[in-house]
């Protein structure tokens, strides 16, 4: 088959290209590049350290928090200090726990569980669903955008109609949890994507009573989420290409 | 000034509780009655967008699929047919370029630009084998009206002031309609007021020099900073640390909201969870063309570039 390229990658934050060599239908090599470059370390060098966590934070505006948090971190380092106050330590944890909440989930549906679903098998739904309709609908019309088109479905993909159903029925759940966790770290953090208050030294911010119960809320919420269809379905889907070689039974 | 007219924006009077209700109100600035995709483009199909990404982050995608009303999911599956879309369309490798090269043949599509484009080299970005310049000039070419989102895809944002010296939309493009939504990221409520706008008239919403959409822009933060009293009492916050400094002017830490234009104090983030400058953080001047390195140093405003004195 020889060289196999997939250039865009998608569903990624960025650019990457993939090179494959195929021999016999097995890879024999390969290899990932980044085909971007923004320069942003060296944007940093000579500026004054406290734009470092403003500037970093903006590596990725998905898993956005860690990046600002982590370069606060270096730049506490370099300067010797050594301890953060509690309220600072524990209000960066809110901060960036948040994040977590919403880009896990995130990168679980939105971004990997698409590889591998089968979304063609929607045609044949029956069920109720107002928005699984609508994909069904939207897939008859051929007017499925962005969801369609896509690679051949192969043997890695997962056409049973019930588990493709729930998975999708699932991603778009998240997409609106998503939202909520965006708005539970904004609580703390300003704004989202790209929090304005982990700044060098601690958090520029104490929250309102009210707020921190509208976060205790919205947590409430995100947990639910979390252990009842999150982790089953990272169970269930997450063992996906193995079929393969190790037959599973789904649904 | 009374209450009525410091909610004066684009000549409509809108008072404060509307403006909360995010696209409704977004919708409402523009003079659109209420949150309506027009009947034309439904029995038409629904109207084509492209997204590109250049030089970005991905946070002007997240900050847009970060509002409730409208529902995200309504968003991509109901609104408009996004055919290329980096981050979450299924497709990839060729079925993608596919999808794209399909699309530009076919015009007559609304085409949002995420992220700069490298002016220094070509070679700082390439998707599918070619440099995106090339690409974002063909899209551009066939499209009927260029959304630029962020910072970066407008004035060049961070990006800008680095090596590749990233340049926005409208330093590429002319003779097109162009939009400049700039922020880092955008506020979700100036994307989709400013496409209903669109999709409902045919044409862009009124624009300042800096193409901005003055529904949103016309405005400075500072004007209506919560903490503008403090302004004109000079009280200047020193030290966060301080009590009795709470709610204080935040100029001495770098708040650039004084030159910055933009609704932020009036309509908060997140479904009016939050705004930089309510979390005692300074404005950063993230919509202003001049930013990041006009700006640079932010938490500061000792020395302060581009001409600009206090």
């Amino acid at each position: 088959m020889g060289t196999v390229i997939v250039d865009p990658v998608t569903r990624i934050e960025g650019h990457l290209k993939i090179t494959t060599e195929v021999v016999n239908g097995v890879v024999t090599d390969a290899h990932a590049s980044g085909t971007m470059a923004r320069g942003l370390e060296s944007l940093l060098i000579g500026r004054d350290t406290r734009d470092a966590p403003y500037v970093t934070e903006r590596v990725c505006g998905v898993c956005f928090g860690s990046h600002g948090w982590c370069s606060s971190l270096a730049v506490e380092a370099a300067h010797g200090t050594t301890e953060l106050p509690a309220l600072a330590r524990i209000m960066r944890n809110l901060i960036v726990g948040a994040c977590f909440l919403h880009d896990h989930p995130l990168h679980f549906y939105h971004l990997s569980a698409l590889d591998y679903l089968d979304l063609a098998t929607l045609v044949n739904y029956a069920g109720t669903d107002t928005y699984i309709n609508k994909i069904k609908q939207l897939i008859i019309d051929n007017d499925a955008a962005p969801l369609l088109p896509r690679y051949e479905p192969d043997g890695f993909s997962i056409n049973d109609l019930d588990t493709v159903a729930s998975a999708v029925g699932h991603y778009l759940d998240a997409l609106v949890m998503q939202v909520k966790a965006k708005r539970m770290s904004a609580l703390f953090s300003g704004k989202q994507p790209h929090q304005a208050s982990i700044v060098p030294g601690g958090v520029t911010y104490l929250p309102t009573a009210e707020q921190i119960a509208e976060f205790r809320t919205m947590l409430v919420e995100q947990t639910d989420f979390i252990n009842n269809v999150y982790i089953a379905d990272v169970v269930a889907l997450g063992t996906g290409p193995i079929c393969l070689w190790q037959p599973l039974t789904w649904g | 000034m009374d209450k009525e007219k410091e909610n004066f924006i684009h000549g409509v009077f809108i008072d404060r509780r509307s403006f909360l209700k995010m696209t409704a109100a977004a919708a409402a600035a523009l003079g659109l009655g209420s949150l309506s995709w027009p009947d034309s483009a439904e029995a038409a199909g629904k109207p084509a967008v492209l997204w590109l990404h250049g030089q970005e982050c991905t946070g002007c995608t997240e900050s847009v699929l970060s509002a409730l009303d409208p529902d995200p999911r309504d968003v991509i599956l109901d609104v408009v047919s996004i055919r290329y879309h980096e981050t979450i369309m299924a497709a990839s490798g060729y079925v993608a370029e596919e999808a794209l090269e399909a699309t530009i043949l076919e015009g007559n599509y609304v085409l949002v630009m995420e992220g700069s484009i490298p002016n220094a080299d070509d070679r700082y970005l390439y998707v599918a084998g070619k440099p995106l310049r090339i690409t974002f000039l063909e899209a551009a070419q066939n499209a009927a009206a260029i959304i630029a989102i962020g910072a970066c895809a407008t004035y060049g944002g961070i990006n800008g002031a680095t090596v590749t010296r990233g340049l926005g939309v409208s330093d590429l493009v002319s003779g097109k309609p162009i939009v400049n939504l700039p922020g880092c990221p955008l506020k979700p409520t100036w994307f989709y007021g400013t496409l209903l706008y669109y999709l409902n008239n045919g044409t862009l919403p009124p624009l300042d020099s800096d193409l901005r959409p003055l529904a949103y822009f016309s405005r400075k933060v500072h004007q209506d900073c919560p903490r503008r009293f403090n302004f004109m009492q000079k009280n200047f916050l020193t030290d966060w640390n301080d009590p009795a400094q709470e709610g204080y002017c935040l100029f001495l830490k770098g708040c650039k909201g004084r030159w910055t234009r933009s609704d932020c104090s009036l309509t908060l983030w997140n479904e009016g969870a939050n705004t930089c400058i309510k979390s005692n953080a300074p404005c950063a001047g993230c919509t202003e063309a001049v930013f990041y390195d006009g700006f640079s140093p932010l938490y500061t405003n000792g020395v302060i570039k581009g001409g600009m004195i206090p």
